[in-house]
């Protein structure tokens, strides 16, 4: 569905954003994690057409994204979310997604408000659609965000930071979302939080710097980690000696730690390691 | 409205095998303008349309060929209102069946006189069983020609065009069951006509002796 | 053609049983003798020229439809306070107008001076990042960012153009010293020009208050000639003018356009 090649963007100024980028993205719910700054959303705005690289290629459905043509049959089957939601206060939820529902070429009125009534829907936005978008909540307004993106049921869901400062049940709602969507298309979500992908994800890659440490199923990251994640109870000082702190729980007298590394003196119990756990091990050794 | 009705692509098999795109695939990318996939779209869809409409008006090979285009003007001034989850050939089909159906009210066609369906219930079963046939394809053509219009739709849908008992019911929009009616009543419909034709046959051929 | 075995099958099924089925086989094999034409690779290529025909005449009418919705949803879209600003001004304008002496000159007149800023102060604010919160998500659909860049344009520029025709006749109807046709001819062009230049240069800097307060700036400029200092600045309203005003619009909004369609340096210039 979408092949990358060697790509690589360097915006003005000297900003390396994406050094050599290759991938392979087919169908289903494929994951894009990295830290902030990695290259996340140049690359998905790469994909939308938004930007152009600098060098390589990319094909999205076997057409070249940087001709015109390419970006516009892309465009016609995409549905985008940005990192940045910016929406038009003074609109009611209904009134934006009628405009992008037109801008999306839906030209007929009747078929432009069954498909805006379908997608509010499925974000479960029904009865708050008539006030103005000022009034909602984050997370609703994410849900608005995600509305338009599947307005025209578009093939290719690109998803950018989608659940960044949503509460756990709205994370966890958008996850359940997007995973049911995936089921019939192509959904890129990129995400600096392993979590939002653990579950849903066929595939993913991590990215770093500009470039792809890895790219496979989650879990053959799982596997990097393991023999190497272990929990280390502790009533007195955190274990160092090089050790990477996951997360630490609180028990009655002792703190529980999960730590990645060698767990030389500490008594340490091996455990299995998570998707967390393979891209933290992951991100250490990229160094 | 539960989630599912809103258009959804259900694929089977490979999704994005560009080497054979699905004609819903096709028809989805001309609904956005892209006149470029009209062609084989159409391509796959003539011939056999074109053979369904020159059965369906008894051999009028010029009236199949200006119902054929019409069918497809109909298709593409419609092409938004068309699901792409549904498949494309039932909806193709049931265009079809609607401007036959439109032209012959329109030229007031009549047909060979046939027994209306309580009457041909009512028929007790003919009794020769031994007595085969003889028939041949013009004599069939006419035959399947005779029968009213209903009738001739569902046996051309099933035994020429292929089609399967749920396609049928969405190309005429009637439950199953109707279409199964159809069937049976346009088979025995048949068989009455060729046994008439076959005795008229027979009775010649003896007369002549 | 389905095999004898299939449509036997077939014929059981439909016909209910096995006995009627048979009795049936040996005609209904015939149906294969029953052939239909087939259309020939031209017949099927005159049909799809027909219908690339009928599809092209659908989409233009589409086109239209597309540029007339874009046009009634920029008016969701457009801030409130320009339609509201403009209307104030200008009728400040005329009303400051019908307090003047009659023998005051027609070239200073407040609705001549105001209107070209009217118009430029209004569309400066149509582009920013205030105007457009939802670009990125614009951009990302096949819509072409220049036709609808280019609708707002159209619509607010209308609507300045509506009012100010408004205001003048409202003048000569109520003050009766000055004819319509000369009165128009007087702010049409510098308008134009006025309006395109403040387009060009929101598009170009993306900050509506550079635009405003450029166009402010050389307007004022233009306003100030009465005092000698400013003598020597171009009279904008002088007919020889004119066309030149009219070619200079058209070419900032042809660059305008050109610019808006730069996806990459409209959302990065945001940032």
């Amino acid at each position: 569905m979408i092949s990358i090649s060697n790509l690589t963007k360097t915006y003005p100024g000297k900003v390396q954003a994406l050094r050599g980028v290759d991938l392979e993205i087919g169908g289903g719910m494929f994951g894009l994690v990295g830290p902030n700054g990695a290259g996340k959303t140049t690359l998905m705005r790469i994909l939308a057409g938004l930007v152009r690289p600098t060098g390589g290629t990319v094909s999205v459905l076997g057409q070249d994204v940087t001709t015109p043509r390419g970006k516009l049959a892309t465009k016609a089957v995409l549905g985008y979310l940005p990192q940045e939601l910016g929406l038009y206060p003074n609109l009611t939820a209904r009134e934006f997604l009628d405009y992008i529902a037109m801008l999306k070429g839906v030209t007929d009125r009747a078929i432009r408000r069954r498909q805006v009534n379908d997608v509010l829907q499925q974000v479960r936005l029904s009865d708050e659609v008539d006030r103005q978008l000022k009034t909602y909540s984050g997370g609703m307004k994410r849900r608005v965000g995600i509305a338009q993106a599947l307005l025209g049921d578009p093939q290719l869901l690109i998803v950018d930071e989608p659940t960044a400062g949503l509460d756990p049940e709205e994370r966890v709602r958008l996850r359940n979302l997007l995973a049911d969507m995936a089921a019939r298309r192509t959904v890129i979500l990129s995400t600096h939080i392993v979590e939002d992908i653990s579950q849903s994800c066929t595939d993913l890659a991590v990215i770093a710097h500009g470039k792809v440490l890895f790219q496979g199923a989650s879990r053959d990251l799982i596997a990097q980690a393991r023999g190497h994640v272990w929990t280390i109870n502790s009533s007195g000082e955190r274990p160092n000696a090089g050790l990477t702190i996951v997360s630490t729980l609180q028990l009655q007298d002792t703190v529980q730690y999960r730590v990645l590394g060698e767990p030389h003196g500490h008594a340490a119990t091996p455990v299995e390691p998570s998707l967390e756990d393979g891209y933290l091990w992951l991100m250490n050794n990229a160094g | 409205m539960v989630a599912d009705t809103f258009t959804m692509n259900i694929r089977s098999g490979p999704r994005h095998d560009l080497s054979a795109p699905t004609d819903a695939q096709l028809a989805r990318r001309v609904q956005r303008g892209h006149t470029s996939d009209l062609a084989p779209l159409v391509e796959r869809h003539h011939s056999p349309l074109l053979g369904f409409l020159y059965r369906l008006t008894g051999g009028d090979r010029p009236l199949a060929e200006d119902l054929t285009q019409e069918t497809f003007l109909r298709a593409l001034r419609s092409i938004q209102q068309y699901q792409t989850s549904r498949p494309f050939k039932p909806w193709l089909y049931a265009i079809a069946v609607n401007v036959a159906r439109d032209h012959f009210k329109r030229a007031e066609t009549r047909h060979a006189v046939t027994l209306t369906d309580d009457e041909l219930l009512a028929l007790p079963d003919p009794i020769d069983l031994e007595e085969t046939i003889e028939i041949d394809g013009p004599r069939l053509a006419l035959a399947i020609s005779a029968l009213p219009g209903q009738q001739r739709e569902a046996i051309l849908l099933r035994y020429y065009q292929d089609l399967s008992l749920a396609e049928m019911a969405s190309v005429l929009s009637i439950p199953i069951g109707t279409v199964k009616s159809r069937l049976s009543l346009g088979l025995r419909q048949l068989r009455l006509s060729l046994k008439d034709e076959a005795v008229c046959h027979t009775s010649m051929n003896s007369a002549r002796n | 053609m389905p095999h004898v075995d299939e449509l036997r099958a077939k014929l059981i099924e439909d016909a209910g049983s096995a006995a009627e089925a048979d009795r049936l086989l040996p005609a209904l094999r015939h149906l294969a003798d029953w052939p239909a034409p087939t259309p020939t690779a031209l017949e099927t290529d005159r049909l799809v020229q027909t219908l690339a025909a009928e599809l092209s005449a659908q989409r233009s009418s589409s086109i239209v439809s597309l540029m007339a919705g874009l046009l009634r949803a920029q008016l969701r879209v457009v801030q409130h306070e320009i339609w509201l600003a403009s209307a104030f001004v200008m009728t400040l304008g005329v009303l400051v107008t019908l307090t003047l002496q009659p023998g005051t000159s027609i070239e200073l007149l407040p609705v001549v001076l105001l209107a070209p800023l009217m118009a430029a102060l209004g569309i400066a604010f149509l582009y920013g990042p205030a105007a457009d919160p939802s670009l990125e998500i614009e951009l990302a659909t096949p819509a072409s960012p220049r036709l609808i860049v280019l609708m707002r344009l159209l619509l607010v520029f209308l609507f300045d153009l509506v009012l100010s025709l408004a205001g003048s006749a409202a003048l000569v109807v109520l003050q009766g010293s000055w004819s319509l046709w000369p009165l128009v001819a007087l702010w049409l062009a510098p308008m134009t020009f006025l309006a395109a230049l403040a387009f060009l240069l929101s598009v170009l800097f993306i900050d509506p208050l550079i635009s405003a307060l450029i166009c402010l700036v050389l307007w004022g400029l233009q306003v100030l000639r009465a005092f000698p200092p400013f003598a020597a600045f171009p009279d904008w309203l002088a007919s020889d003018l004119r066309p030149w005003l009219w070619l200079m619009a058209l070419l900032c909004v042809s660059v305008a356009l050109w610019l808006a369609g730069r996806e990459e340096r409209q959302l990065l210039k945001r940032i």
